[in-house]
């Protein structure tokens, strides 16, 4: 019987769980810890719901005056800029006003004063200060919402200390929806990480061969169910202010768990020409693909594949 | 108890959910049940009541439902309370006003339950242990510690069954969580908080009426004293004997241990209508392992209720609400399958991904249940079923004793801690060196 390692923990809202095909070992639970720690760091400088969180500063004084905030997280803002401009503004992470008004209205608002409220918020109203580390909102209405990038990093992190400490092998879990495969399964050639049917959990609708690679879904889930008379999902266009519709998810894989999860929501708010833009942008996709439910049918859309 | 369920489904259904290992050492009562060999005995148990007002009238219902139970008497001062007594039993119960009658009059009087003011608790019981009864005496036992020492003493001597109202040791999710607690299941103690808040002045209407004519004014002055008994220092401890002995009580018996230093404070900050006792009071109490239980009860906010949290390294329970949580998370079950896949040598697809979890949201974790069924019975039932049958077998639940007994002393340490503003430590001799 072949060994392992496994641990689990609560962070960012969802359980983190990591499987590492070796005996367990002191080295082993150190390792276990300082991600544990690692995770839970970037939680409590992200979280919007801790009080005292480097984003929920910002997001209360930021339009008052320039926050300075710590230089870790003020390099992950960077790096969400980069983003933000690499694909066309599709990955916007401050339009938390527009989140809240379709919350508010309960789905039902009127689509033009949701485009007015994208309009006055979103990352071009976000203003970074590479040296003071600080950052300022240009209106009251932008808000950064850390929800769409942070189990990246947070993954990103971990595979990071995992790598550092010789571990060539270990698959990490942030909830299923993000996940990073370092290395490869201890009996195969790569750690086959399957989709799975959201109305038939126990199916899989596609299976991505992750090997040093990560794979992020963004999309409806039995837990986020599309809502309103317009099927709506919490996820917006940055610029149009409108919710994603129907039961659709987009899975990607790249070689960073970050990149990845920025790809996932930004493909999902994308229209096809815009899909096109992205997928050119970012050659380094692995594999990229949408699946829409018909009646609870799994039909699935391929953007990009590079992998056989 | 659902109205189609019959009692004998009920108790086997309890018997089977409270778990193995604590029904072995201290339920044996249900252990017929639970064998579904009809383990209750058709022998009628003669027994009296002493104090029929709300909590007697609760017991006297429920043991109206038993049928070994046999109500041959009951007692109490009070005029109206001994009449709706004796109306409940169809007048079958003979009615007497001084127990001690009660006691030398009825005819082969097999037990006495006890549901009296807790400044009578010690006298009646022993009186009643004396007489060669097995005693029922609600929690808590007495006043003061010596009473309550008093109250083992003379059924160690006697020989006869002491029981003490204590209902979450026959509550099958206390039961089940006691199990899971010993197993391992949060790890070592290190913590527990329990709680008891209300948002009501604990006053009863008073009626017309000269209370000398039926108790001695020396005892009660006027009516508001003898029905509002619980306010006042020369018959009661308030909060802390009548609510906190509970929750103390379900703390030692999860530690294992008595409480051996207390620290309090107490005061009446919002009834003050002349009551003595205290409307809130907080407490650490500290056990020998480093272990402390901290404790709080108050009568002018409902807001939290009542609980006992347990907590340990490994997870938490939340007894009154009958659930709990583990430090870590379960398994996802695609990493399940992976494990398993891995151990056996296994390379298959995986059902791990989706967009499962909404990110960035607080999530309430509503933890899992104790019990996955749930009683409508908080033990009271139960541990009157269980008073019968042991009166019935002969059983006499000498832990059961114990419990009840440090449940009270630590309540009454507790209060000498407040009223004393000192650290209180635990008397050598009031602990039982006999059982």
């Amino acid at each position: 019987m072949s060994e392992l390692f496994y641990r689990s923990f609560y962070g960012m809202g969802t359980r983190f769980e990591m499987v590492i095909p070796e005996a367990g070992s002191k080295k082993l639970e150190h390792l276990a810890q300082n991600i544990e720690q690692e995770v839970l760091w970037w939680q409590h400088r992200l979280s919007r719901f801790e009080a005292e969180s480097d984003i929920s500063r910002l997001n209360r004084e930021g339009a008052l005056h320039p926050v300075e905030i710590d230089q870790k997280v003020f390099s992950a803002l960077q790096e969400c800029d980069c983003h933000y401009h690499d694909t066309g503004g599709l990955f916007d992470p401050a339009i938390l006003t527009v989140q809240t008004f379709w919350k508010d209205t309960q789905w039902t608002g009127d689509p033009e004063e949701a485009e007015e409220r994208a309009a006055h918020s979103g990352w071009k109203k976000v203003h970074l200060d590479p040296q003071h580390f600080t950052v300022r909102f240009e209106t009251p209405e932008t808000g950064i919402d850390p929800g769409a990038f942070g189990k990246g990093l947070a993954l990103r992190e971990a595979g990071k200390i995992l790598r550092e400490a010789g571990i060539t092998d270990a698959l990490l879990s942030f909830g299923g929806s993000s996940i990073l495969g370092l290395g490869r399964h201890p009996h195969g050639p790569h750690w086959p990480a399957g989709i799975t049917n959201i109305f038939q959990p126990h199916l899989n609708v596609h299976v991505f061969p992750l090997r040093d690679a990560a794979l992020s879904s963004s999309g409806a889930s039995l837990q986020r169910q599309p809502a309103g008379p317009n099927h709506y999902l919490p996820v917006f266009h940055p610029r149009t202010g409108l919710p994603v519709q129907g039961w659709r998810t987009v899975s990607v894989t790249t070689a960073d768990p970050m990149e990845a999860e920025v790809l996932s929501t930004a493909f999902l708010v994308a229209n096809g020409e815009e899909r096109n833009f992205l997928t050119e942008k970012y050659g380094n996709i692995l594999q990229a693909i949408e699946i829409i439910y018909k009646k609870q049918k799994a039909n699935i859309r391929t953007f990009v594949s590079h992998i056989s | 108890m659902e109205k189609q369920e019959t009692r004998r489904d009920f108790l086997k259904k309890t018997a089977i959910m409270a778990g193995s290992t604590l029904l072995a050492t201290q339920l044996s009562w249900l252990r017929g049940y639970a064998a579904g060999t009809g383990g209750e005995s058709d022998k009628k148990v003669r027994i009296g009541i002493i104090g029929i007002g709300s909590r007697g009238h609760l017991h006297l219902l429920h043991l109206l439902t038993i049928p070994q139970a046999d109500i041959v008497a009951v007692c109490d001062i009070y005029p109206p309370h001994l009449e709706r007594a004796k109306r409940m039993t169809e007048n079958k119960a003979k009615g007497f006003t001084d127990y001690r009658k009660m006691l030398d009059q009825v005819k082969d009087l097999d037990a006495v339950l006890i549901a009296t003011p807790l400044h009578t608790h010690a006298t009646i019981t022993i009186d009643a242990l004396l007489a060669g009864k097995q005693v029922f005496c609600e929690k808590s036992m007495a006043k003061v510690p010596e009473d309550a020492l008093k109250m083992v003493q003379t059924a160690l001597q006697t020989g006869n069954l002491l029981q003490i109202g204590h209902q979450r040791m026959f509550n099958p999710k206390y039961l089940r969580a006691f199990e899971l607690i010993k197993a391992g299941q949060l790890g070592n103690i290190t913590q527990i908080r329990a709680y008891w808040h209300r948002n009501s002045n604990w006053r009863r209407p008073v009626p017309p009426g000269n209370v000398a004519d039926f108790a001695d004014p020396q005892m009660y002055p006027d009516m508001e004293h003898f029905i509002n008994w619980r306010l006042y220092r020369a018959y009661s401890r308030g909060l802390m004997t009548e609510l906190a002995s509970h929750q103390l009580q379900v703390a030692n018996y999860i530690l294992g241990s008595y409480p051996t230093e207390i620290m309090g404070a107490g005061s009446i900050n919002y009834w003050k209508d002349g009551r003595e006792v205290y409307d809130n009071v907080n407490l650490v109490y500290a056990y020998p392992d480093g272990t402390q239980v901290i404790y709080d009860s108050m009568a002018s906010n409902k807001h939290y209720g009542l609980e006992e949290q347990i907590m340990g390294p490994k997870g938490t329970m939340e007894l009154e609400a009958g659930r709990m949580w583990s430090e870590t998370p379960p398994s996802a079950p695609g990493i399940l399958q992976l494990i398993n896949n891995i151990e056996h040598g296994i390379f298959d697809d995986l059902p791990l991904g989706g967009a499962s979890w909404i990110p960035d949201k607080p999530v309430e974790d509503k933890g899992l249940p104790i019990l996955d069924e749930k009683l409508n019975d908080d033990g009271t039932h139960l541990e009157l079923e269980g008073f019968v049958h042991a009166v019935q077998t002969g059983e006499k639940y000498r832990d059961l004793l114990a419990q009840g007994y440090y449940a009270t002393i630590a309540s009454l340490l507790g209060w000498e801690s407040m009223v004393t503003n000192k650290v209180v430590t635990m008397p050598e001799e009031l602990v039982l060196k006999n059982i």
